[in-house]
């Protein structure tokens, strides 16, 4: 149980310099790190593009850009922060900004920015879950056991916390600092995340009975 | 910590990102309240299926395109 949910701190060595020294170094003008930072979040970052993006072209555009808006704004980066968290930053920036390019994705008010709430964000959050949950999943939906197609059903801010969070394995604290919203606005967005997921499998497991 | 606060913090539990001081008391909360303890391990189940289905999706950047997107980024750089 510990082992799947906290596979986190295992990637990260001790000995090894960490990613803000590597930011300031290349802010400073060496270009080795640029590299190494490459190296150690282009496989992150691709695979966190290409869960929002369905285009191979545009993932690697995306990612280029991502990597580009690191190497050009390494001297903004602020050092108290994270790094993991702003380039996660950037690569949502990127990816909104695809999706507002792009009419092909069809998905609730992307002129909405994430987390640019006000007080009444979980009854925000409710009323945006009862706009996107479809009344009936297909049936192709309820009898698959793979749980991606249902992620992909949630709403888009419930989404992006479940992938943050599981696919991309941040802290909830990154995540707030990501989707620039409190920290209990990103665990409700979870809570409600998994409530539905917990609905709909349950309506799977549901169907499955009554066919045996 | 009632169970209404408890909905609120549990997932920072599970993940091991509670503080201290919130780790104690819900400990203390969870070892007196079953129904929060049930729900934390179906909370748990899910997102044990959710992580081995995310290991499962993860899918590699093939190493041309790495290589790929590393020139148009250097070219690009200039
Ligand atoms: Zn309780």
């Amino acid at each position: 149980m510990t082992s799947v949910l906290n596979s986190i701190g295992s990637r990260h060595s001790p000995t090894r310099i960490s990613d803000e020294v590597l930011v300031g170094r290349l802010a400073a003008g060496d270009s080795g790190a640029f590299d190494e930072i490459f190296e150690r979040y282009h496989q992150q970052i691709y695979n966190f593009v290409k869960k929002q993006v369905s285009d191979a072209e545009s993932v690697e555009d995306l990612v280029q850009e991502v990597f580009l808006r690191v190497y050009k704004s390494a001297h903004n980066f602020d050092v108290e922060k994270k790094f993991s968290s702003w380039i996660y930053k950037i690569a949502l920036n990127e990816v909104k900004r695809h999706w507002k390019r792009s009419a092909s994705r069809q998905t609730y008010s992307l002129n909405t920015p994430l987390g640019d709430e006000g007080g009444d964000t979980e009854r925000a959050d409710l009323l945006e879950d009862q706009r996107i949950t479809p009344d009936v999943l297909t049936e192709n939906e309820i009898f698959s056991k793979n749980l991606r197609h249902l992620i992909d059903r949630l709403p888009e801010k419930q989404r992006m916390v479940v992938m943050l969070k599981v696919y991309q394995d941040l802290t909830f604290e990154e995540i707030a600092e990501i989707c620039e919203c409190p920290l209990s606005t990103v665990l409700s967005r979870m809570r409600y995340a998994v409530n539905k997921l917990r609905r709909w499998l349950g309506i799977e497991e549901q169907e499955e009975r009554d066919e045996a | 910590m009632d169970c209404k606060k408890i909905q609120q913090v549990i997932y920072r539990f599970i993940y091991g990102e509670s503080n201290t001081v919130e780790l104690r008391r819900i400990k203390a909360h969870l070892e007196n309240c079953s129904s929060c303890q049930e729900e934390r391990l179906i909370i748990e189940e899910i997102l044990v299926q959710l992580k081995t289905d995310a290991t499962a999706a993860q899918e590699d950047c093939p190493e041309c395109v790495k290589d790929r997107m590393l020139d148009g980024i250097k070219r690009k750089i200039g």
